[in-house]
């Protein structure tokens, strides 16, 4: 009887501590999350020139379903200017990304330089997020093209 | 003359038929209850299935856990951006419903099987 008593006590202890890691994580994923979605915001009008709201209230975006992910973009090259790639990714939210030279750029095995990606390419990317609302890309796989697969920009 | 208060040889026989039937119907009831649990859990496998498919693949998840595939290397050098991305990505109340849905059925088709391994018992001892 107290054994069973002791082996209810430590699932619930065990059980508890998962609980509040658990809910650590998540208030931690979404605080990132709704930190970078209002910097986002924030700084829309200085990274697409247009009003706070987007273009097209993009800006509501984050308060209509979830906030915006900071790590990672999925989607469509707009343009590329210098070190900035714009992005348009899921539910038409675009996303400025910044390359450097540590960033590294994949399609299929091979290797791309910046200036090499084009609009149009579907990428994905994995990065971290900064204090201007952009996301500072640590590695970019292209997507191979269906009918061109990962020809260069030559 | 005084009457006999010693009950009937019979009882005894009686009584412990009567609980049998008795644990018999409640098992027939567990039975009936968790085969509709077992129907509703398997008609709902289908569309909290179709519903996490859908959120994996708008949230893009699959996309990024596709990486830990195709790039492994680059994923272990950033593995604290992956992590945090696939974390951001994940569909969590979408997959918490599919498997809440699954320990379901998969309790449910074990108390169906513990009692109908019970009833057999019962049928092969009473009629043999």
């Amino acid at each position: 009887m107290e054994s069973k008593i002791f082996g209810i006590v430590i699932l619930s202890i065990v059980g508890l501590i998962v609980l509040c890691f658990v809910f650590g994580l998540g208030v931690s994923v979404g605080s990132r999350k709704a930190d970078f979605s209002f910097r986002w915001a924030e700084q829309y009008h200085k990274n697409f020139a247009g009003p706070s709201q987007g273009f097209l209230g993009m800006g509501n975006i984050m308060m209509q379903d979830n906030f915006i992910d900071a790590n990672g973009v999925i989607g469509e090259v707009i343009s590329v200017n210098d070190n900035k790639i714009t992005i348009k990714g899921r539910e038409n939210v675009e996303k400025i990304v910044v390359a450097d030279e540590k960033t590294i750029i994949m399609c299929q095995r091979q290797n791309f330089k910046l200036t090499e990606l084009k609009s149009g390419d579907s990428v994905v990317i994995m990065g971290e997020p900064n204090n201007n609302g952009q996301i500072e890309a640590d590695f970019i796989r292209i997507m191979p093209n269906p009918t061109r697969g990962c020809l260069k920009n030559n | 003359m005084e009457p006999s208060i010693e009950p009937r040889q019979e009882l005894l026989g009686l009584i412990l038929q009567r609980i049998h039937k008795e644990e018999r119907l409640l098992t027939i009831r567990r039975v009936v209850l968790f085969s509709t649990i077992f129907a509703c859990s398997v008609i709902g496998l289908v569309p909290t299935f179709n519903m996490l498919m859908l959120d994996i693949s708008s949230s893009g998840f699959n996309n990024f856990f596709s990486l830990l595939f195709s790039d492994f290397s680059v994923v272990t050098t950033y593995w604290q951006s992956f992590v945090m991305i696939l974390l951001e990505t994940l569909p969590a109340l979408s997959l918490a419903l599919f498997l809440a849905v699954i320990l379901t059925f998969l309790e449910s088709a074990k108390f169906i099987t513990k009692d109908i391994k019970k009833l057999n018992l019962w049928n092969q001892k009473y009629s043999a």
